[in-house]
């Protein structure tokens, strides 16, 4: 590329990342880790968006249970959600 | 060969600063235009309260909000220095080029305000969005009751478009208040926070049929709402726009996401019973 050129490029970010939502004057709304997860999750599952976008925002191809060394991809955290339901439910 | 999309929403399109205005310490105003005529044209069409994404080459995008009115010819934003790509938007000399994508977001709905009384409440660079709002009533004075300004600031030097106060302050018709934190020698004026100035001898906001917009810091809003409702004002007639750090403006990436709106196609316009209801904190 030459000196007055330049090309556009895009970079991937991740919502579990701190610096998603962090604003230049040093605000962040989303701080800790609790709250980009809870954000992570309800985007993706939570029903106010299933009704949104007329469409679940996760569609199941289960890549970050695939390459996830804590265990909390999108199918075992249903299964744990779920579970705690129920139990809730039987009390 | 891959061939273009014929439509790409992430398209700056070139613009040129034409000059700047420093407007407090670490603001100034940057005018500008499209170097392509028609985009200036349809760029033009904004409503009051919209925003715009400006791409500065090799160092990034931010998003910002529109001061200008429709109704004014020039096109400008008012930046504070923070970030890097702020910083390099101040560093510009006019004549140089930068890119401007826009605008996005839903404005403040003036025209559904008609016939109502406008009560403006901004605290420092919070004016730089209600300006387009209070210009833009202003152009269109018969179609508004009574117009009151509110705008607070630090010290006296950090009040925001002076000379456009100025010649507020001078229009009939319309109420300008202004406060700091703390005066100086030269200042004759009130001092104190904004809701200071709805308790002032001889100020009187109208409650029945008035939309009161407010817009500053955080703990300046809080107050302010605080005030607002305590005077009887309706939550549904507070209205603010909220900010967050908009990549795509079209709602897609989810960074500017409170609870279940994306502030920028659903905002960054709320009013105070929506705010309420986001479900989350702003």
């Amino acid at each position: 590329m030459g000196p007055n050129e330049f090309e556009r490029v895009r970079v991937w970010d991740a919502c579990a990342l701190s610096g998603f939502t962090r604003m230049a004057g040093g605000f962040n709304p989303r701080r800790s880790v609790h709250d980009r997860r809870n954000r992570r999750f309800f985007r993706k599952l939570a029903h106010y968006f299933i009704q949104r976008e007329l469409s679940m925002a996760c569609v199941g191809c289960g890549r970050c249970a695939a390459v996830c060394h804590g265990d909390i991809g999108m199918p075992t955290v249903v299964e744990m959600i779920r579970a705690a339901t129920n139990e809730a439910k039987a009390r | 060969m891959i061939t273009a999309p014929t439509q790409n929403v992430y398209l700056p399109k070139a613009a040129v600063l034409e000059r700047v205005v420093c407007e407090i310490p670490e603001v100034k105003t940057f005018y500008w235009r499209f170097e392509d005529v028609s985009e200036q044209t349809a760029f033009r069409h904004f409503r009051p309260g919209q925003f715009a994404q400006v791409s500065l080459f090799g160092v990034g995008e931010f998003p910002t909000s529109l001061p200008p009115s429709p109704t004014e010819d020039e096109t400008f934003f008012t930046v504070r220095q923070v970030g890097s790509c702020t910083s390099a938007l101040h560093h510009l000399t006019p004549g140089e080029r930068f890119a401007v994508r826009g605008p996005y977001g839903d404005g403040f709905p003036m025209e559904q305000y008609y016939g109502k009384n406008l009560v403006f409440v901004a605290g420092g660079i919070g004016l730089i969005p209600l300006r387009s709002c209070i210009v833009y009533a202003l152009s269109n004075r018969e179609k508004y009751q009574h117009i009151q300004i509110f705008h607070g600031a630090k010290t006296p030097k950090e009040l925001m478009y002076v000379p456009k106060l100025h010649e507020w302050e001078q229009t009939p018709g319309v109420e300008c208040h202004l406060t700091v934190d703390r005066g100086n020698d030269g200042w004759k004026g009130n001092v104190g926070v904004v809701g200071s100035l709805f308790r002032k001898q001889g100020v009187e906001i109208p409650v029945e049929n008035t939309i009161a917009f407010v817009c500053g810091p955080p703990v300046m809003f809080r107050f302010v709402i605080k005030d607002l409702l305590a005077m009887g004002f309706a939550e549904r007639n507070i209205v603010s726009t909220l900010e967050r750090y908009m990549k795509c403006g079209v709602g897609k990436c989810g960074h500017c996401c409170i609870g279940v709106a994306y502030v920028c196609v659903d905002g960054p316009v709320f009013t105070y019973e929506q705010i309420k209801r986001l479900g989350e904190d702003i």
